[in-house]
């Protein structure tokens, strides 16, 4: 077991070291960005260029610049810098991270309360109203685009611009620290909009998967026994049928912890999504650089942590 | 003189009926049977696929009612009928008075709980003792039946046995209630051979030592022949032939009955060049043969088999043993004796038709 | 008790045996390790076989789980490669081929698999079923001819031409394996293994399938080794039998004798455990 963890830990280790490589090469081989000249500024002469290139050692081969880039990112965490907003990408994206966070898991406690019990119930009573009406509210919400969604919530129920003016609209997000209530109902609109879609895959995933395990032999043999049908569901139907779907939800985690970059532009949300949008707006190399290495990190160690657990829940994968 | 005329029978079973609706149309899967079981003692149900035996052993556990089943009759448990029970009164007797076990402990034991926690749980369902306590009666309970190390394996998940091991855990679940009735379902199809003939001798002595009465649904006549003492053969949902096994199996008197026996091959008796095996398949529960459900496959048929419904009728001379078939007695013990003495189906017809009348139309 | 054949071969190989296996054996690997896949240990699931198939007898191969019976099939018919060891298939070295010998010497030997459900493609009908064998080796090109060479097959297990445009989903275990049985038999093989052709069959369709194969093999001469973990079945069909157990035959003997007098503890137990031996 312990031997599984550590090759699952280094092998992650190994994916991130490839990850930065290839970024670092993709970078340099864009043909537009030629960071010496942006730094410069405009109308700089040649010969300030030219120095410029000397500082930032892009005159040495190829192979050296990689070499000096991993050992500042692994050793120092050295992300770069950022000339145009003026600050280390390392302190910016601290600074942006909290924000993501809090949306993400915030929206992750609203998709899988609303998401798993819808679907545990469709699966329960098949074809039923409930389970017709259900699935098809899932189908609109997975197609809905989440900025159109976005759009429309505020349009119905934002302070400043809607119809019914419940919540806080776009661009009034405060820190948790700074001011709680806020926080909280800046966030609430934008939770609804990026939980959405994804309860609505819940809801189908649960379903599908709860349907599955409740055909299974051992549900057959857990009725036999005697026990109420509540247990023989939940603690046995349940049970089992949400081990494909945890696989999953560490996924979308990961990916959305690296910027939900779509809600963060419509509600105003000062995120780390919303950093990548901006940069890549600005064209400014080193945070873009930045945001996807972080991507890459939260998406490998959230592989990572599902491959433990996974193994911790399931007991015949601890043997493979 | 019948025992059970002594003692009333622990389960008994009066004209049940289960269907099904389906697309396809109403699947018959049990269509009229009546059987006892008394206690402290075996029955085989036996049957090929489609004969309906294990929807009635399921629905002896009233595991078919979610399914939709239209189920009438009246199964007596102690002289309550299950089929009259609420599902909650018959939760209370599941896994309680009655238990079942299932022919792949593989699937059948949930892959994520070990093999102490399942028990635990079934204990628990029924009874209010404490985890501690019941981890004891679980470890005592897989040393009951036959298991080594029972303190290792109480604590091992259904993947980490091996097959004899995985269904003997499961019958140390059901057994944790202390049931009367214990249904097997197929219990030693998925197992080899020398781990088939310990589980068939465990329940043997379970059932001794237990006072435990065992139904036990199979294809395998063999298995009936080692631990039934009473046998019924169904045939498309209904029972063909009943009776003490030794002498169904010694002086079958159903045509299917003789039609399995001539189309196993044996360890033992004369290998003959050709099985004779029952031309034709069995029949769809959706559309079945009117009349006698065997007679399209029945050597020795006639027109009327057709629009009657045999009725289980005792032998003559042998009270116990039934059987529903519209031939007459006289003329079923001629054909037998032919067939025991070698001929061929239609060898055995042609004999014993040569000098008789023809029947009234 | 000796076999009939269907006609006298000329064949000048015709008293030497058809299969000739000489210690052969395969190993799995378990794979350990945090990074390499070193091999911690060895599964030895056929550790040493060696036995021959006598021209037009049924040869039985007995055991439980996990003898290797059914590896044993696999390696003979190269479906798996074998760790070690020697197989001559009339007179020939089989497990060095390759290539297109490899190719023409598998129209030799055919094999019918235990599970009728999943062995036959459900998204072809049962004459594409059939007549694959004569599309990979290049056979019958013509069209009409392949149909009607394929309507034969049918017809000779049991099954009508208008069978020929159907689905395996709407026949019966017994008519699948009847359809696994006609696919075997389109390349006119020497050598018939059958890996538990009954087992997943309902008792009375049993005897029809084992009847059919008793029959083909009268009238084509084929050479058959059944595999079953049925004892009965084996006695009935065989007219020798071994007895495996782990990777290891531990006796071989004339049917009679195997039945009546078995020599070894093993195959006593074996017989002595089927469910109403003693009855």
């Amino acid at each position: 077991m312990t031997g599984y963890i550590v090759r699952r830990i280094l092998w992650g280790v190994v994916l991130l070291v490839l990850v930065s490589a290839l970024t670092f090469v993709l970078f340099r081989i864009l043909p537009t960005a030629e960071p010496a000249r942006l730094r410069a500024g405009r109308g700089a002469s040649p010969a300030t260029i030219a120095a410029l290139r000397r500082d930032l050692g892009l005159n040495k081969p190829l192979v050296v610049q990689l070499w000096l880039y991993m050992k500042n990112l692994f050793l120092h965490f050295e992300l770069g810098y950022s000339y145009h907003s003026n600050a280390s990408v390392r302190s910016l994206i601290f600074e942006r991270l909290p924000a993501t966070v809090s949306l993400t898991l915030g929206a992750a406690v609203v998709w899988l309360a609303v998401g798993l019990p819808v679907g545990i119930v469709s699966a329960l009573r098949r074809r039923s109203r409930l389970d017709r009406a259900s699935m098809g509210v899932a189908l609109v919400l997975v197609s809905a685009p989440e900025y159109w969604l976005g759009l429309i919530v505020l349009y119905l129920f934002a302070a400043d611009i809607g119809q019914v003016k419940v919540f806080p609209g776009s661009g009034s997000y405060a820190g948790l620290t700074s001011d709680p209530w806020k926080w909280l109902t800046s966030l609430l609109l934008p939770w609804l909009v990026l939980a959405a879609s994804f309860a609505a895959v819940y809801a189908r995933l649960m379903r599908s998967s709860l349907i599955e395990t409740m055909g299974e032999d051992y549900i057959r043999t857990a009725r036999a026994k005697g026990l109420t049908e509540r247990r023989v569901v939940m603690r046995h139907g349940v049970r089992a049928a949400i081990n494909p779907i945890m696989t999953i939800f560490a996924l979308d985690v990961g990916t959305l912890l690296g910027g939900a970059i779509l809600v963060e532009t419509v509600f105003d949300i000062p995120g780390i999504g919303r950093l990548s949008y901006d940069a890549i707006t600005h064209a400014d190399f080193p945070i873009i650089q930045g945001t996807v290495l972080l991507v890459a990190l939260f998406i490998v160690v959230a592989n990572i942590l599902v491959d433990i657990a996974y193994a911790y829940v399931d007991p015949r994968v601890r043997y493979s | 003189m019948t025992e059970a005329s002594l003692n009333e029978p622990l389960l008994r079973v009066e004209d049940l009926r289960v269907e099904f609706p389906t697309e396809d149309g109403v699947v018959h899967a049990v269509d009229g049977i009546s059987y006892d079981v008394r206690a402290a003692s075996t029955l085989g149900i036996v049957g090929e696929s489609g004969s309906g035996k294990t929807v009635a052993a399921l629905t002896a556990m009233g595991l078919t009612r979610r399914a939709g089943a239209r189920i009438s009759g009246r199964i007596l448990f102690e002289g309550r009928d299950l089929l009259a029970l609420s599902e909650e009164e018959m939760r209370r007797l599941r896994g309680n008075e009655i238990a079942m076990i299932f022919q792949d402990p593989l699937s059948s034991l949930h892959p994520l709980y070990t093999v102490g926690a399942q028990i635990v749980e079934a204990i628990r369902a029924h009874r209010d003792v404490s985890k501690a306590q019941c981890r004891a009666r679980a470890i005592e309970l897989l040393e009951l039946v036959g298991m080594r190390e029972p303190d290792r394996r109480v604590d091992e998940y259904p993947h980490e046995l091996s097959g004899g091991m995985r269904q003997r855990a499961m019958i140390a679940m059901a057994l944790a209630n202390e049931p009367r009735l214990l249904i097997a379902d197929e219990p030693t199809t998925a197992l080899d051979v020398t781990v088939q003939a310990q589980v068939l001798a465990l329940l043997e002595r379970l059932r001794r030592e237990l006072s435990m009465a065992i139904v036990i649904v199979t294809h395998d006549l063999g298995v009936v022949a080692d631990i039934a003492a009473d046998v019924a053969v169904m045939y498309a949902g209904r029972i063909v032939e009943s009776g003490p096994a030794a002498r169904l199996l010694s002086a079958p008197e159903h045509p299917y009955t003789w039609g399995l026996l001539r189309s196993i091959p044996t360890l033992t008796g004369p290998r003959a060049r050709r099985l004779e095996p029952i031309p034709g398949s069995p029949p769809s529960l959706i559309e079945r043969p009117s009349g006698c459900h065997f007679h399209p496959r029945c050597p020795y048929a006639q027109p009327d088999h057709a629009r009657i419904d045999p009725r289980l009728e005792p032998v003559p001379g042998e009270p116990d043993h039934r059987v529903a078939c519209l031939l007459e007695p006289p003329l079923r013990h001629d054909l037998w004796a032919q067939l025991r003495a070698g001929g061929t189906a239609a060898q055995a017809l042609s004999a014993t038709t040569a000098g008789v009348p023809e029947a009234p139309a | 008790m000796s076999t009939h054949v269907a006609e006298e071969k000329q064949d000048p190989r015709a008293d030497e045996p058809l299969v000739e296996v000489r210690d052969l054996v395969k190993h799995f690997h378990a794979a350990g390790g945090i990074f390499t896949r070193r091999k911690r240990g060895v599964v030895r699931a056929v550790d040493g076989v060696s036995f021959d198939v006598l021209r037009g007898e049924t040869l039985g191969i007995v055991g439980e789980t996990g003898c290797g019976k059914s590896t044993t099939a696999r390696l003979i018919m190269r479906l798996l490669d074998a760790s070690g060891g020697e197989v001559r298939f009339d007179g020939q070295d089989l497990l060095g081929l390759s290539g297109a010998r490899l190719k023409a010497a598998r129209c030799d030997l055919q094999m019918i698999f235990q599970d009728p459900y999943s062995s036959l493609n459900p998204r072809k009908t049962v004459g594409a079923i059939v007549a694959e064998p004569f599309a990979i080796h290049d056979l019958h090109r013509d069209r009409a001819e392949r149909r009607s060479a394929v309507c034969e097959l049918l017809d000779t297990v049991g099954l009508s031409p208008e069978h020929y445009n159907r689905y395996p989903h709407e026949f019966s275990g017994g008519q699948r394996q009847r359809i696994g049985v006609a696919r075997a038999l389109a390349l006119k093989p020497k050598l018939l293994i059958a890996d538990e052709p009954v087992s997943a069959l309902d008792v009375s369709i049993q005897a029809q399938v084992l009847n059919l194969l008793s029959e083909l093999q009268d009238r084509f001469g084929l050479t058959i080794v059944l595999i079953s973990h049925d004892l009965s079945v084996v006695r009935h069909m065989c007219d020798r039998v071994a007895v495996m157990r782990l990777g290891k035959i531990v006796e071989l003997a004339p049917n009679d004798a195997l039945y009546s007098s078995p020599e070894h503890p093993y195959t006593r137990e074996l017989l002595a455990a089927v469910p109403g031996a003693r009855s």
